[in-house]
């Protein structure tokens, strides 16, 4: 079996924003030279998100929309202190929480060469806590 | 439009021309998240609507042999997006005469427009022979001075020399130096409030989120700890916005300020032309 790894890195623009990275994934699958197996596209940040869904103007913005109605940032949240780690305040509770409820990874079937995505699937990276520098790793183990 | 006072440029640009500045942002500055692409403060002043950030240059090196960063990077980044961007030089009262020297070469030469000060990361005393020098240059060319105030989270610095009252001297005997107390000397606010308001020239920035989320902090400071009845009308042409980013996001601090429940006019001040009059006037 063959492993590729690529790490692709995405700017962000907006505080919460969702990019669509699916012609990112499939040139790293070109470039693997893997034909059959499976394709991990996986966030290093938890305050992002990966997930697979219809490309469609409204959708990108429902999809933030309702996330933002689900986990509202005015709360009394435990994180919110300052760390010592970091040296700075953690303010961001809601953005993890976000990141939780999408999952930071997606795994996609490889047939022939081929992403197996369904015709409306699209692999997105959500940015819950932007703008910021993100790596997203793409990982394709098969022959 | 926003003014954002308070910046320091941090960033991946300024990393590439010192290599040791993330270095030093982690073990003196006290932050350890990785730097960001300059593009990405630019996006965060974009969504903000900030038309201005001043970037602040800090010279630690009597004390730490660094500078976080220095003079010649602010005024690299600055020219980098000149419409956008305002410098800061830092210059280090320990270092003495070089220091007015290199004050007047950042001002003069670099264009800098202003001076910041840290007496707990640069370790010295504000009412000392050698800071009082630099208070006369400063007065001399006519630049404000931003000088931190207040706590530090830092436990490699005192907090001794950060309490604000220290400046009602110093504003007395310089009555010209425009002098802005960053972070309206959080927890010593009163004391901040008390020097503002005897002083026609100290103002105070409310940069950085102490207590919790900018929402949370700026209710906190600007409605509860000061009543909102004091802000608006004793503080409305004292008070400027300040991030303090990269410890804070930027859109996060101006939704926060515009969020507040004081006056829509005083707010306005607060983001915008307190200021204009500070650096313009």
């Amino acid at each position: 079996m063959k492993v590729y790894f690529k790490e692709l890195t995405i700017v962000t623009r907006r505080s919460c924003e969702l990019i669509n990275i699916t012609d990112e994934v499939k040139k790293a699958v070109s470039e693997s030279g893997i034909k059959n197996g499976i394709v991990l596209v996986f966030s290093k940040h938890t305050t992002t998100g990966v997930f697979i869904n219809e490309a469609e103007k409204g959708l990108e913005r429902d999809i933030p929309f309702y996330l933002k109605k689900l986990v509202v940032e005015e709360d009394n949240f435990f994180h919110h202190h300052f760390f010592y780690k970091d040296g700075r305040m953690a303010v961001n509770a809601w953005a993890h929480i976000r990141s939780v409820l999408v999952g930071l990874h997606a795994i996609v079937p490889l047939k022939d060469g081929n992403v197996l995505l369904g015709g409306r699937e699209n692999i997105y990276l959500a940015e819950f806590d932007g703008p910021k520098e993100r790596h997203v790793v793409v990982q394709i183990m098969g022959e | 439009m926003t003014i954002d006072i308070h910046i320091h440029p941090l960033v991946k640009e300024a990393c590439e021309m010192e290599p040791r500045l993330f270095e030093w942002q982690r073990e003196i500055y006290g932050l350890t998240t990785s730097p960001q692409p300059l593009d990405t403060l630019v996006s965060q002043l974009e969504e903000a609507e900030v038309k201005k950030a001043i970037l602040l240059a800090l010279d630690c090196r009597s004390r730490w042999g660094c500078c976080i960063p220095s003079n010649n990077i602010v005024a690299k980044i600055v020219a980098k997006e000149p419409d956008l961007f305002i410098g800061f030089a830092s210059v280090d009262p320990g270092l003495g005469e070089k220091a007015i020297d290199e004050l007047k070469y950042a001002i003069k030469n670099l264009g800098l427009q202003g001076v910041k000060l840290n007496p707990a990361l640069q370790d010295f005393d504000p009412l000392s022979p050698s800071a009082e020098r630099l208070y006369a240059e400063i007065e001399r060319l006519e630049v404000p001075l931003l000088v931190h105030t207040g706590l530090v989270w830092s436990r490699k610095h005192r907090i001794k020399y950060c309490n604000p009252l220290v400046w009602d001297e110093i504003a007395y005997n310089h009555p010209t130096m425009k002098i802005i107390l960053a972070h309206c000397g959080w927890p010593w606010v009163w004391d901040a409030v008390a020097v503002a308001l005897r002083h026609e020239n100290v103002y105070l920035d409310i940069s950085n989120t102490f207590t919790g989320t900018p929402r949370e902090h700026l209710r906190h400071l600007l409605t509860e700890l000061i009543p909102s009845r004091v802000t608006e009308r004793f503080l409305g042409e004292k008070i400027l916005f300040g991030s303090d980013y990269p410890r804070i996001e930027v859109p996060k601090m101006v939704d926060a300020a515009k969020s507040l429940s004081i006056d829509a006019d005083v707010i306005r001040r607060i983001l915008h032309f307190n200021a204009l009059e500070v650096l313009f006037k």
